[in-house]
C-alpha cells in the first residue's frame, strides 16, 4: 500500500492577534518584558556569544554557518530579533518575519531539530539572566513564562513556514513524476502507448485515465496499449484500475489491448477470479503492436535493405 | 453521405435532441443536460420509427454535444438501448468526450456491448 501525497491546499492564515491568543501571550506579558528590555539587551550580545560556543560542539550544526561572514551575520540577526522581542510588540509585520525565516530555514535545510534545541539552549540562558535581574521569584516565573510564549510562538511560526514550504517542494515533485508516470505517445498514426512502471494505486489511475482519454480525443487515436510489463504488483485493485481505463477509452472508440501481462500476473488474475471481461491482452508489447497494426490495416514489410540486422 | 430529417413538427420528439437517417440508421444527436424525461419522449417515437419502418436497421446516438449528466439519465439512456435491441434494432454511441468517458465507468453503466465510434463517421465506417 502506498500513501498518497497530501495535495497542499490554502492554510487558514492567522492574525497576529488571533496568534497571541492562541499562544497566551496577554498585553501584561508584552509590558512585562519592554519594562526589562533595558536590563535585559546589554546582556544578549554575551548570549548569543555563549549560544556559538555551544554550537561549536555540535559540527553538524555548525556546518550550516560555515564561514565567517556568514556567522556575523546571522550573529547580528539574533541580536536584531532580541531587539524586536524585548519591545514586547508583536504586530503582522512581526509573524511575517518569523515566517520569512522558517522559509529560509526550510530552503537552506536546516532541521526543525537543530532549531528547536537551539531556542531550547537559548531560552535557559535568558531564564537564568531573569532570575538575576527580578528580585521576586515570582515575577521571574512570569517574565519567563511570557518569554516561553513569545519563543513556542515563534517556533510555531517557523516550524509552519518550514513545513509549507516543504509541502510545496513535495507537491512541485509530485507533479512532475505525475507527468513522467504518464508518458502517452502516440506511436503510430492512431496508436497510443503507455507503458507503465511502477505502482499502480486509485490516485495514479486516475492521472493514467485522464492523460489517456485526452490523449484518445487529441490524436484521434484507434488503438491503446497499456503496457504493464513494469508493473511489480497486479492485485485485484489494480486488474479493476486497468479495467477501468481500458473501458473508459472503449467509450470513446478507441480499442484497447493490455501488453506485457507475464505468467505470473497471468496465473494472479486467474486466482483472484478477477473478470477482465472483454479487455484485450498480450503477453507482450510487440504481439499489441502487430495486433493494432492490423486493426489500422498497416502492413509492415521486413526488409533485409534498410535496416541492419544481427 | 445523405442525410434526410424525420419530419417532427408536432411529433413530441423533445427539444433535447435532432434527429435524421444516415445508412438507414436513425441518427440522435443528444444535447447537453439531456434528461430521463428527454428520454421518455424519445422512446416511444424511436420504437414506433422501428416498428414502423422495416428499412430502418438502428439507432445511433451521438453524444457529441453532451457534457453534464447524472447516474438517472445515463441509466435511462441505457434502458433505451436495450429497448431497440430488443426490437432487432442495433444500437451505437458516439462523440463521448473524455468527461463523460470517465463518468460512465465511474458510474458503471454498461455501455461497453454497444458499437461505439469516436464520431459518425468512424461509428457509420463499423457498421
Amino acid at each position: 500500500m502506498t500513501l498518497a501525497i497530501p495535495r497542499v491546499g490554502p492554510r487558514q492564515s492567522h492574525t497576529a492577534v488571533e496568534l497571541l491568543e492562541m499562544y497566551n501571550i496577554t498585553s501584561a506579558h508584552l509590558g512585562q518584558i519592554r519594562n526589562l528590555r533595558d536590563r535585559t539587551m546589554p546582556e544578549i550580545e554575551r548570549i548569543i556569544q555563549d549560544f556559538y560556543v555551544w554550537m561549536a560542539k555540535y559540527p553538524d550544526m555548525m556546518a550550516f554557518f560555515h564561514s565567517k561572514s556568514i556567522l556575523t551575520h546571522v550573529q547580528k540577526m539574533q541580536v536584531a530579533y532580541w531587539e524586536r522581542l524585548m519591545q514586547g510588540h508583536i504586530d503582522e509585520d512581526y509573524i511575517q518575519d518569523r515566517k520569512r525565516v522558517g522559509e529560509i530555514h526550510a530552503k537552506i535545510g536546516l532541521p526543525v531539530m537543530f532549531y528547536m534545541a537551539a531556542t531550547s539552549m537559548i531560552y535557559e540562558t535568558v531564564a537564568s539572566l531573569h532570575e538575576r535581574l527580578l528580585a521576586s521569584s515570582e515575577l521571574t516565573l512570569e517574565m519567563n513564562q511570557a518569554i516561553a510564549n513569545i519563543l513556542h510562538l515563534d517556533a510555531g511560526l517557523i516550524c509552519q513556514a518550514f513545513v509549507d514550504k516543504r509541502d510545496q517542494l513535495l507537491h512541485e515533485q509530485s507533479q512532475a513524476v505525475m507527468a513522467m508516470s504518464t508518458p502517452v505517445t502516440e506511436i503510430w498514426d492512431g496508436i497510443l502507448l503507455l507503458p507503465i512502471v511502477g505502482i499502480v494505486d486509485s490516485k495514479r489511475s486516475e492521472d493514467i485515465m485522464n492523460a489517456v482519454l485526452e490523449s484518445i480525443r487529441s490524436c484521434k487515436a484507434k488503438e491503446f496499449i497499456l503496457d504493464i510489463s513494469g508493473v511489480g504488483v497486479v492485485d485485484t485493485a489494480v486488474a479493476n484500475y486497468l479495467i477501468t481505463v481500458t473501458k473508459a477509452t472503449a467509450l470513446m472508440g478507441c480499442r484497447s489491448t493490455i501488453s506485457g501481462i507475464s505468467p505470473a500476473i497471468s496465473k494472479t488474475i486467474v486466482q483472484l477470479g478477477i473478470d477482465i471481461g472483454g479487455v484485450n491482452t498480450t503477453s507482450t508489447m510487440m504481439d499489441a503492436l502487430s495486433s493494432a497494426f492490423e486493426n489500422r490495416g498497416i502492413i509492415l514489410n521486413e526488409t533485409h535493405a534498410g535496416g541492419r540486422r544481427r | 453521405m445523405s442525410a434526410s430529417i424525420i419530419p417532427h413538427a408536432g411529433s413530441g420528439f423533445p427539444q433535447s435532441s435532432s434527429f435524421s437517417t444516415v445508412a438507414n440508421f436513425v441518427v440522435v444527436n443528444l444535447f447537453d443536460n439531456f434528461n430521463a424525461a428527454d428520454i421518455d419522449s424519445l422512446e416511444m417515437n424511436i420504437l414506433q420509427e422501428l416498428h414502423q419502418k422495416s428499412r430502418l436497421r438502428g439507432v445511433l446516438f451521438n453524444l457529441n454535444e453532451v457534457v453534464t449528466t447524472d447516474y438517472h439519465d445515463l441509466l435511462r439512456l441505457s434502458q433505451l438501448l436495450k429497448a431497440i435491441r430488443l426490437l432487432g434494432g442495433r444500437v451505437g454511441l458516439c462523440g463521448i468526450n473524455p468527461g463523460l468517458a470517465s463518468v460512465i465507468v465511474a458510474y458503471d453503466i454498461d455501455f461497453y456491448r454497444e458499437l461505439i465510434g469516436s464520431d459518425l463517421d468512424d461509428l457509420l465506417d463499423h457498421l
